[in-house]
């Protein structure tokens, strides 16, 4: 049988393969101090966006600064939910509205020119987008992914670039889940996938530093 | 039920061959049994049954990543043990798709076939709970189907495993997770 994941510590060594891309994924929000009031029970939000949104611009500032490639993932759903799927059958409601000011990427987060956003209206960054267009672009073999929520567009993200052959890495101090046990239930899993793809944002910083 | 529309049983990984070997024998018993009725049960209804077989060459160069977390080599092409599990077959009319990645969607035929048999609903039986059955129920959820995984019909990589994937299968739809019962009794309405 496989191995059982138990222990999700994130690594504190990043060590890509090839090149690296950082994926941000569904910083949103828009600066709102509160963007996401639950509409359903069960959306109990894990605590912890707005430390990891503050990170993220600091990290995102780093990478550019050492000309490593960002790319930029925004979830979005038309007024009329005609793209919605079946996102409504389960925990979550009506989300990231186009033109409520919710839906914005976080200040600090906004893509340069030369950058790429990518919008998206699944769970999954790849599906349905250019994402593995842009990476096969920038030659990278190795995704960064920071972002939320953990056990849902990053699990589900980090699940494609498996089977598109990238290595992955989850900073697993920089997402965030919809719920504490299910943000860990998805750092196993992802841990499942690649041994090595939880690392901490020190990881992440000390191989910038070394670049 | 989470039915909507026509609906297909997928038979996801069901493998093992004989069930001898420790991945294929927690499908032994029980597990198989259910599998066999549910198969059954469904071509007398006119369900359609899609048959989904994980398979790697002996080379393994289409192994991807799946050699860097916790699976070691595996369904290699030629070994009793890829087979699907005896007891369980695909008719000469049904579709038997091979993959070679986790999800059923991912590089396969699978979407192609379950439009030509306009179904809106699938049921997922075989394994692991979290790996083949939780990201063939993601992809199926992406592309607006309603997904019912047959909890007792489905084995994790362990335990924890398959309960992580099961909460994480009713995160995206509240009435995906089903009883081989509940599908029997529904069966009978069809």
């Amino acid at each position: 049988m496989p191995l059982q994941v138990t222990d999700i510590t994130p690594n504190d060594e990043l060590n890509p393969v090839g090149n690296v891309v950082l994926v941000v994924v569904d910083i949103q929000g828009g600066g709102d101090a509160d963007p996401f009031p639950p509409s359903k029970p069960e959306q109990t939000w894990m605590p912890g966006r707005a430390e990891r949104n503050a990170k993220a611009v600091d990290l995102v500032a780093a990478f550019r600064a050492r000309d490593v490639p960002v790319v930029f993932i925004q979830e979005v759903h038309k007024p009329s939910l005609i793209d919605i799927g079946r996102e409504l059958d389960g925990n979550e409601g009506p989300h990231c509205i186009e033109g409520d000011p919710r839906t914005a990427l976080h200040p600090g987060l906004d893509p340069r020119p030369d950058e790429y956003l990518i919008q998206k209206r699944r769970y999954s960054a790849f599906f349905g987008t250019s994402l593995d267009i842009i990476l096969r672009g920038y030659r990278a073999q190795t995704v960064i992914l920071i972002g939320g929520m953990t056990d849902v567009c990053i699990h589900y993200t980090a699940l494609d670039a498996h089977q598109h052959d990238y290595h992955f890495r989850t900073v697993s101090d920089m997402v965030v889940g919809s719920g504490q046990y299910l943000h860990d239930a998805a750092l196993r899993a992802m841990k499942y996938l690649q041994r090595d793809s939880l690392v901490s944002s020190d990881a992440v910083y000390a191989w910038l530093d070394r670049k | 039920m989470n039915i909507e529309g026509r609906t297909a049983l997928v038979v996801v990984d069901f493998q093992g061959g004989p069930l001898t070997d420790s991945a294929g024998s927690v499908y032994a018993g029980e597990q198989l049994r259910k599998a066999i009725a549910m198969v059954d049960g469904c071509r007398a209804r006119g369900i359609p049954v899609v048959w989904i077989q994980e398979v790697h060459k002996p080379h393994l160069t289409d192994i991807g990543r799946e050699l860097d977390g916790s699976e070691g080599p595996h369904c290699i092409e030629g070994e009793p043990a890829t087979e699907i599990a005896h007891g369980l077959a695909p008719a000469p009319e049904e579709f038997h798709i091979p993959k070679r990645r986790y999800s059923s969607f991912f590089g396969t035929e699978l979407d192609v076939v379950l439009k030509a048999y306009r179904v809106d609903s699938l049921i997922l039986i075989g394994g692991f709970t979290d790996i083949c059955i939780l990201y063939t129920a993601v992809d199926a959820h992406q592309r607006d189907f309603f997904v019912n995984v047959v909890t007792d019909v489905v084995s994790g990589s362990s335990q924890q495993a398959h309960d992580d994937a099961l909460t994480m299968v009713h995160y995206l739809q509240h009435r995906s997770l089903v009883t081989s019962e509940e599908v029997t009794a529904w069966l009978a309405t069809v």
